[in-house]
Order: structure tokens, then C-alpha cells, then sequence
């Protein structure tokens, strides 16, 4: 094992990881930090590269992208009013407040602080909790798997968008999608519509691509024509200057949010942005002063960023376990360690000691690269938000068909890439959320396969499922979410 | 009843009308759907089992939409876009496709360049210098990063395939 760990700690400190940890970390900060260019969007327009990377290389640059995103949004957010990503909505309350006080450069240093801690014990997470948890999934087989995944579809269902009932619409098209190709038992071409390049099925890249990049920048077109341009001054960071005395006074807080971000992120379906409220939330409650809450406060920005940049390192738990993704970015990672030929699963960390040694290792180097670059790059964030808006979604419109062009040459993925945008900006538009039909897509095969082996296993006898403990457990936790979510949505919309 | 869950109610009933019709002809897609698994004789193996409920979960969401629709005050956003925002969104629409089309036939880089501009005079910046000198910029970090890092050819486009 000490071998094994000798072997990994090399491998990363060589010039091509290290190199990819810090563009990843650096490239993530500059797109979380510009408003509309989220982690997510970056992710679909970068996993491609990384596909003919080594592993270890690719998949480090992605954990630094992540990262750095994750944390980029709150800057946005704090001098500008605009959150880089969802994920920094809440910092926007009270960021933007200190800025406009004065404070932008101390609001930007706290939240930062902060992610470094929440991230750091995210990663803590991920590298102690993953293989403990590969143990217990061993003993998972195909009924427990169905359960498990219908529990996360339904999470994610719950979760995002208005209403349950969309989320369900967007799953259904999710399956759909991913149905299209071959029966994975027998073989046999279905919904190919008589298209022979439908036959291998429609590929994860273009498709995120077009969803979250293509789709985003036809949401901004609408208003890019009107938009007026907000110049960031210079002196827009005001002081520069965070005591130690004051973070030490909110390390409870940001303890707690981090703690708060590490738990939601291992969950399927519940990403860094309901981890952010959630913080801010718990934050405000055991506040002694929440009324100051939304006019400045420090701990407003400290609660949110420690809980979102948690999620990065606990959120790859249950997709490297047991290969489901809890969120969109996840399911991008999972994309390009499925290209690197490396199936998720309980056995993948013990098959690939050395490498997953690695890229935990790498997570907590990338932990290091966002406070060193974070820290000496504050007054170039300034600049970064000066960049006009139209050439820069110009840009990533090119990005999109260059990032989706590489993986196969294939012009048919340029055609999958345009109609995902058009269908992801329809489904933005009709309020429709896009996270359930990616991640049901990418569990489509997964999700059909243990059902039927399951069902081949039992010999027809669908109360198979039923007598196995987990799968029994699962099944009643996604009846009790559907119950629970369909009560609150009419609740809600009664409300209204 | 507003004009947006009118709307909303009217697409909803179209979806679950189309899903059941769907339904019934799902079969017709599968070829080969009268294989069985040997051994078994169970519905659930065959192939058009799974994509029969997704198009079940599509009926029953459009069924939940049309149901909750009454209850929904707030108005949809894209009943909130203005003409000139929904003129703008069509204009980058069939720019991005004739910026693909450009693409089979003069090729990656000529065709971004030609692309950047429709994309930024649309959006009203009109700066010829910058918008050139970002797309001579774009297209020298993706030649670079692409073709000689990655070895992944882009398009050269049907005119200089030609020669």
C-alpha cells in the first residue's frame, strides 16, 4: 500500500499533472467568475479534451475545474451582483451588500477561505468515504441497483425545476434519448428512425453540450442586444483585508456549512446549489443578529461558498461507487472516465489503486492551486468582468462545435448538438428543468439493465425486488419523496 | 385561465394524446421485438418494454401538468420574451446552423471567423478589429490545441478538400 501510495504521490508531482491541476484550477475561476459561464457549461466544453489525455492528467484537470468554478461564481456575485454559477446565488445576498459598503476584496477573501475549508473537507470525504462505501456496494447486485437508481431519478426529480411533474417530463425524455441505439440484451436496433448513425446510440457530449452551453447562450442572446454593459472599475475590491480574529469568530459557521455541503453532495440528485441555501439557511437561524443577514454580513458569504465547494469532493462519492452521478457536473466527470475506459463501479478504485491514489492526491493539490491562485489573482477578476459579453458567448458558441466535433469527427454530432440547444433553451423557457433528463439519460442503460437481468434472475417474478432488504429500502424512500414532493407542489401552487 | 396556462394546458393535452398514440406504435421501432430472451417469456424482456414507459412517464407528466395547470398563477417565461428577444434568439438559431453548413463547405476557421461577426453584430457589437482579432485568436488556440496537441482534425471544408 505504501508502494502503491510512493507510486501515486509521483506520478502526480510530474509536470503534466501538476500543469493540468493548475489550468484546470485557473481556467475554472476565470468561467465561474464570468456571469453565465457556469462550471457546468465549462465542463461539457472541456470534458472532450481530456478524452485523449492520460487518466491521471484529464480527470485532474476536470477535479481543478470544478473546483475553481465552484468557487469563481461567488466574485461575480460579490462585485457585480450577478452569480457566476447557481451554485453562488446566495452569496450574491450578502456579497454584493459588502461591495457596495466598500468590502468586495474582504467579502472575496472570506469566501474564499471558506471554499478552501469546505472543499478541503469535502475531499476528506471522498478519499476516506469512497472506499469504505465500495465495500458495502459489492454486495449490491441488480435488484438493489434498480432501487438505488430510481431513488436517485426521483431525487433529482424533486429537486429541480418548478414542479414535480416537469421534472418527471424531463426524466422521460432523458430515457427516452437514452434508449435510442441498441437493446442492450438482445442487441436489437430500436427508435433508430431507419438513421444508421442512431444506432450506437445518441453520445453524452454533444448532447450536455448542446443542453447546458449552446442553450445558455441562446437564453443570453435575448437580452444581449438591449443589455447595457456595467463597467467594474478599478477600485471596485475597496479593502483588501480579512482579520484573522474575524474568520476565526465564524469558524463554527463555516464548520457547519461544510459539514452541511460534504452530506447534501454524497446524496444522488442534490447539488452544490441547494447545499449554498441550505448553509446560508442554518447559517441565518443560529445567527444571535439574523436580522443583519442580507445587509453585509461576513458570515452570509462565508456559510454558502464553504458548503458549495464541499459538495465538489463528497458529490464524486456515490458516482465513482456505485458509477451514479449525483449532478450534471458529475455526470460529465463520469463521461470522461467512462472514455478513459474506466467503468465506474465498487471495484474501480481497487483495479486502479495507483491512479485513484493519484487523483486523490490531486484533489488535495487542487485545494492548494485555488488558494495560491485565488489569492495573488484577486484584482484580475476586475478586468475578466470587462470583457464584452457578446464575443465572449460568440467564443463559446465556437467552443461548442469544436468540443463537440473532436470526440468523433462526426458532422452527426454537430446535427445532436444544435437540436439538444434548441431543446434545452425550449425547456429553460417552458420552465422545464434540464439536470433530470441528462443524469436519466445517463443512467437510461444502467437503469433498463439491472431491471431486466433482475427480472431474468427472478424468472419473471417482479416481487424479486421486494425481498431484498436494500432495494426494499430505496423503493420506499423514492414512494415517500413522490408522495412528499406531489403533496408540496400543490400545496405550494395553492399557496400561490 | 391567463394566456400561458391556456397555452401551457393546450400543449400538455397535444403531448398526451401524441405519447398514447406513440404508445401504440412503439413496436413498429423496434426491429426484431418479437425476440424473447430464451428461458423467459416475460413482457419485461423485451425491448420495447423500457421505451414504453418512457413514453407512459410522458403521458403521465403532460396528465399532471394539465391538472396542476389551474392551480399555476405565475406566467411561463417564454410568454414573458418580447418580440425583438424572440427575433434575436431566431437570428443565432439559423446563424449556429448556417455557421454548421459553412462549416461542411469552406471549412472550421474561415467559417468562426464569418460566425463571430454575424453572432456579435447581432448582439450589437459592432467593433470589426476586435471581433477579427478574437476569432484569429480562437482559431489559433484551437489549431494549436486540437490539431497539433490532440491530433484531432477539423474540418477543412468540401472547397479545400477539393484540392
Amino acid at each position: 500500500m505504501l508502494a502503491d501510495i510512493g507510486q501515486a504521490f509521483s506520478n502526480v508531482m510530474s509536470f503534466g499533472p501538476m500543469l493540468a491541476i493548475f489550468f484546470g484550477v485557473g481556467g475554472g475561476l476565470v468561467i465561474g467568475a464570468i456571469p453565465g459561464l457556469s462550471v457546468t457549461m465549462a465542463m461539457a466544453l472541456l470534458a472532450p479534451i481530456t478524452f485523449f489525455m492520460d487518466p491521471l492528467i484529464g480527470i485532474s484537470f476536470l477535479i481543478g475545474l470544478f473546483k475553481g468554478g465552484t468557487y469563481g461564481g461567488s466574485i461575480s456575485s460579490i462585485l457585480i451582483g450577478t452569480p457566476g454559477t447557481a451554485a453562488n446565488a446566495a452569496t450574491l445576498l450578502d456579497g454584493y451588500e459588502m461591495a457596495k459598503q466598500g468590502k468586495a476584496g474582504k467579502a472575496i477573501l472570506g469566501g474564499l477561505y471558506a471554499s478552501l475549508i469546505g472543499d478541503f473537507a469535502g475531499s476528506i470525504a471522498l478519499v476516506f468515504g469512497a472506499p469504505l462505501l465500495a465495500l458495502v456496494a459489492l454486495r449490491f447486485g441488480f435488484p438493489e441497483y434498480f432501487a438505488l437508481i430510481l431513488f436517485s431519478l426521483t431525487m433529482v426529480c424533486f429537486i429541480s425545476g418548478s414542479s414535480l411533474s416537469k421534472g418527471i417530463f424531463a426524466a422521460s425524455i432523458g430515457l427516452f434519448l437514452g434508449l435510442i441505439g441498441s437493446d442492450p440484451i438482445g442487441g436489437v436496433p430500436r427508435l433508430t428512425f431507419g438513421i444508421s448513425k442512431l444506432q450506437s446510440g445518441v453520445s453524452v457530449v454533444p448532447l450536455a453540450i448542446g443542453l447546458f452551453a449552446l442553450s445558455e447562450v441562446l437564453v443570453r442572446a435575448e437580452t444581449l442586444r438591449s443589455e447595457k454593459f456595467r463597467y467594474v472599475g478599478k477600485d471596485a475590491l475597496g479593502t483588501i483585508q480579512l482579520k484573522f480574529s474575524e474568520l476565526l469568530g465564524n469558524v463554527k459557521t463555516i464548520l457547519r456549512s461544510s459539514a452541511i455541503g460534504t452530506l447534501i453532495g454524497a446524496l444522488p440528485g442534490i447539488g452544490s446549489e441547494t447545499s449554498s441555501w441550505v448553509a446560508y439557511g442554518l447559517a441565518k437561524r443560529a445567527s444571535k443578529t439574523p436580522k443583519e443577514f442580507g445587509t453585509g454580513k461576513l458570515e452570509g458569504v462565508l456559510a454558502p461558498e464553504a458548503a458549495n465547494n464541499a459538495v465538489c469532493g463528497s458529490a464524486m462519492i456515490p458516482m465513482l461507487v456505485f458509477g451514479i452521478p449525483g449532478d450534471v457536473v458529475t455526470v460529465l466527470l463520469m463521461s470522461a472516465l467512462i472514455a478513459q475506459g474506466l467503468n465506474p463501479g465498487p471495484s474501480l478504485i481497487e483495479d486502479n489503486r495507483v491512479l485513484f491514489l493519484g487523483l486523490f492526491i490531486s484533489v488535495f493539490i487542487a485545494t492548494c492551486f485555488l488558494f495560491l491562485i485565488g489569492r495573488l489573482s484577486l484584482k484580475l477578476w476586475v478586468r475578466i468582468l470587462n470583457i464584452p459579453p457578446a464575443l465572449l458567448y460568440g467564443v463559446v458558441v465556437v467552443l461548442c462545435i469544436v468540443g463537440t466535433y473532436g470526440v468523433n469527427s462526426d458532422y452527426f454530432d454537430l446535427i445532436v448538438m444544435v437540436f439538444a440547444g434548441l431543446l434545452g433553451y425550449l425547456m429553460r423557457r417552458f420552465d422545464i428543468g434540464l439536470p433530470p433528463l441528462i443524469l436519466t439519460f445517463v443512467l437510461s442503460t444502467l437503469l433498463e439493465n439491472s431491471f431486466r437481468r433482475g427480472m431474468i434472475q427472478a424468472d419473471g417474478d417482479i416481487f424479486f425486488f421486494l425481498e431484498r432488504p436494500i432495494a426494499v429500502v430505496f423503493i420506499g424512500l423514492t414512494i415517500l419523496v413522490l408522495l412528499s414532493t406531489a403533496y408540496r407542489t400543490i400545496k405550494g401552487q395553492r399557496n400561490e | 385561465m391567463g394566456r400561458s396556462q391556456k397555452c401551457e394546458a393546450a400543449l400538455a393535452a397535444i403531448l398526451m394524446v401524441a405519447s398514447a398514440v406513440f404508445y401504440q406504435f412503439i413496436p413498429e421501432f423496434v426491429s426484431g421485438y418479437r425476440f424473447y430472451f430464451p428461458g423467459t417469456t416475460d413482457q419485461a424482456m423485451t425491448p420495447d418494454f423500457f421505451p414504453r414507459i418512457s413514453v407512459s412517464l410522458l403521458m403521465v407528466s403532460a396528465f399532471f401538468v394539465l391538472v396542476t395547470v389551474p392551480l399555476r398563477k405565475s406566467e411561463l417565461p417564454i410568454f414573458q420574451l418580447e418580440f425583438n428577444q424572440i427575433k434575436a434568439v431566431l437570428i443565432i438559431i439559423a446563424s449556429v446552423i448556417g455557421y454548421v453548413l459553412m462549416i461542411w463547405i469552406i471549412g472550421f476557421f474561415a467559417a468562426s471567423i464569418i460566425f463571430l461577426f454575424i453572432f456579435c453584430y447581432t448582439a450589437n457589437y459592432k467593433n470589426p478589429y476586435i471581433i477579427f482579432l478574437t476569432g484569429f485568436a480562437t482559431n489559433l488556440v484551437v489549431l494549436a490545441l486540437f490539431e497539433y496537441g490532440l491530433s484531432v482534425q477539423l474540418p477543412r471544408g468540401l472547397i479545400l478538400d477539393s484540392f
